[in-house]
């Protein structure tokens, strides 16, 4: 079986590794470099602390393969599992985050509430005034993306894979409820399966044959400081600001912040309000971090789905596979997608148990 | 830094990036596992990642891609420069009053 997987993002590469070790024959389409959007943007928070089962079950699943990926894949990927933990600035915050962490917990997953009082405690680095307290997950935690990136694409070539860098798709041509080829810079390629992970660009690719996604561009700003002795042990997600901090391997201390949703008309611009922004932020959580530089910022373009689930599925079109996580959740359902999604392509029908995995919200 | 230090006969320890500590072997190798491209290159290896930004590196690395592949000076690109210039301390951004 010939396909053709469009965008070597995370969520692309996973799906067309998963698609070449099971013997099909693949080809990844990458307008730029592996990673280039925004799976190299990410700060690599992977958490199962979700407000639906459907997210849950697949950040659960994901977790788990992340952890073994590298004896699998034979790539160093540095999955590390200290914990994530959602602060909630405001009391209405906590209560949504109590209600999730009771659904999570329901689900088999270990999160634990806990008051400002006992995060002060138990992170003394941590300036408490900010929030009013948490949920922790122990088994979530942090991985480096471009390693994962990297992982996929190795063994992906590994198994014969194709990769095509620098080649711009297009559009689409549909035929009879199927999809023909795919219009590309280098010229129209044939398969007998497309799968479109495209990320912010899926939108755009699928207008060519009449589907219309309903999503938001929304752009999110990230710096790097320089690199210090590793402290910061929980990844830490400040709600509803939505600001994720996380300390890297190397030691720097990574901060993303979600900004306006002016990311169609902008593009991925970094600004200076930012660098405020977050340096205001960062410092008042961890007052430690003032006399920290910051070495360089970059930005990032998030699509949104209206509801905010990812868009798994063949939509209607007999031989199209769309696989798009919504929002920055790419890294985090990358693994779980990766092996359903091939299995569902190859075989034409989804493993049972996994229906709901794939299940897709209704288009306008 | 002195232009002569580039002109040391290549011994396989001669240091291209000072802030990530990697020498002219390090990026061959990176290009011979097939990172061939400037930005998957800098993310594999590291360079351009630490306090210079690329601003000592890159040349370097530039070079030794083009030498490698056997490219022009006109299909090697510089990698995004990202702000600030120089590093900046978190304190000074911040808005509010200092403690």
């Amino acid at each position: 079986m010939r396909v053709v997987v469009i965008g070597a993002g995370i969520i692309g590469l996973s799906i067309a590794y998963n698609l070449a070790k099971q013997g099909a024959e693949v080809t990844v389409i990458e307008n730029q470099y592996p990673g280039s959007g925004l799976s190299g943007r990410a700060i690599g928070g992977v958490h199962s602390q979700w407000n639906n089962k459907h997210d849950i079950e697949l950040a659960k699943q994901s977790r788990r393969i992340l952890s073994r990926l590298s004896t699998e894949l034979h790539f160093f990927i540095p999955f590390r599992r200290d914990g994530y933990m959602m602060l909630a600035a405001t009391p209405e915050e906590m209560t949504e985050l109590e209600k999730n962490a009771q659904l999570q917990r329901s689900l088999r997953i270990d999160v634990q509430n806990l008051s400002a009082e006992q995060i002060g405690k138990r992170y003394p680095f941590l300036e408490t005034s900010g929030f009013v307290g948490g949920t922790f997950s122990k088994g979530d935690g942090a991985v480096h993306p471009f390693s994962v990136v990297f992982g996929y694409w190795y063994g992906f070539e590994q198994h014969q894979g194709k990769m095509m860098k620098a080649t711009a798709a297009t559009g689409l041509t549909a035929k009879e409820k199927r999809i023909e080829c795919v219009e590309t810079n280098q010229g129209k390629i044939k398969a007998d399966a497309f799968v479109v992970a495209a990320g912010s660009g899926t939108r755009s690719l699928l207008k060519s044959v009449d589907l219309d996604v309903p999503t938001t561009f929304v752009r999110h700003e990230m710096l790097a400081t320089e690199p210090l002795k590793f402290f910061l042990k929980p990844m830490i997600q400040l709600n509803p600001k939505g600001v994720l901090i996380n300390q890297s391997l190397r030691g720097e201390i990574i901060c993303d912040m979600s900004r306006k949703d002016d990311g169609e008309t902008r593009g991925p611009v970094s600004t200076l309000e930012f660098l405020e922004d977050a340096a205001t932020e960062l410092t008042s959580l961890i007052p430690a971090t003032r006399k920290v530089k910051v070495l360089r910022e970059w930005a990032g373009v998030l699509e949104t789905t209206v509801d905010s689930k990812p868009i798994v599925g063949s939509l209607g079109l007999e031989n199209l596979w769309v696989a798009f996580a919504d929002s920055g959740k790419g890294i985090m359902f990358a693994p779980a997608l990766g092996e359903i999604l091939s299995k569902a392509i190859l075989t034409g029908q989804v493993e049972q148990g996994s229906e709901r995995l794939l299940a897709t919200p209704p288009l306008s | 830094m002195h232009a002569e230090y580039w002109l040391v006969k290549h011994d396989g320890k001669k240091i291209v990036c000072f802030c990530e500590d990697l020498t002219e072997d390090d990026i061959l190798k990176v290009i011979k596992l097939g990172y061939k491209d400037i930005e998957s290159l800098k993310r594999y290896s590291g360079f351009s990642t630490g306090p210079c930004q690329g601003k000592t590196c890159i040349m370097q690395i530039l070079r030794l891609l083009g030498q490698e592949e056997k490219l022009k000076p006109s299909d090697l690109h510089l990698t995004t420069q990202r702000p600030p210039v120089d590093p900046v301390p978190l304190g000074v951004l911040a808005k509010g009053k200092r403690k």
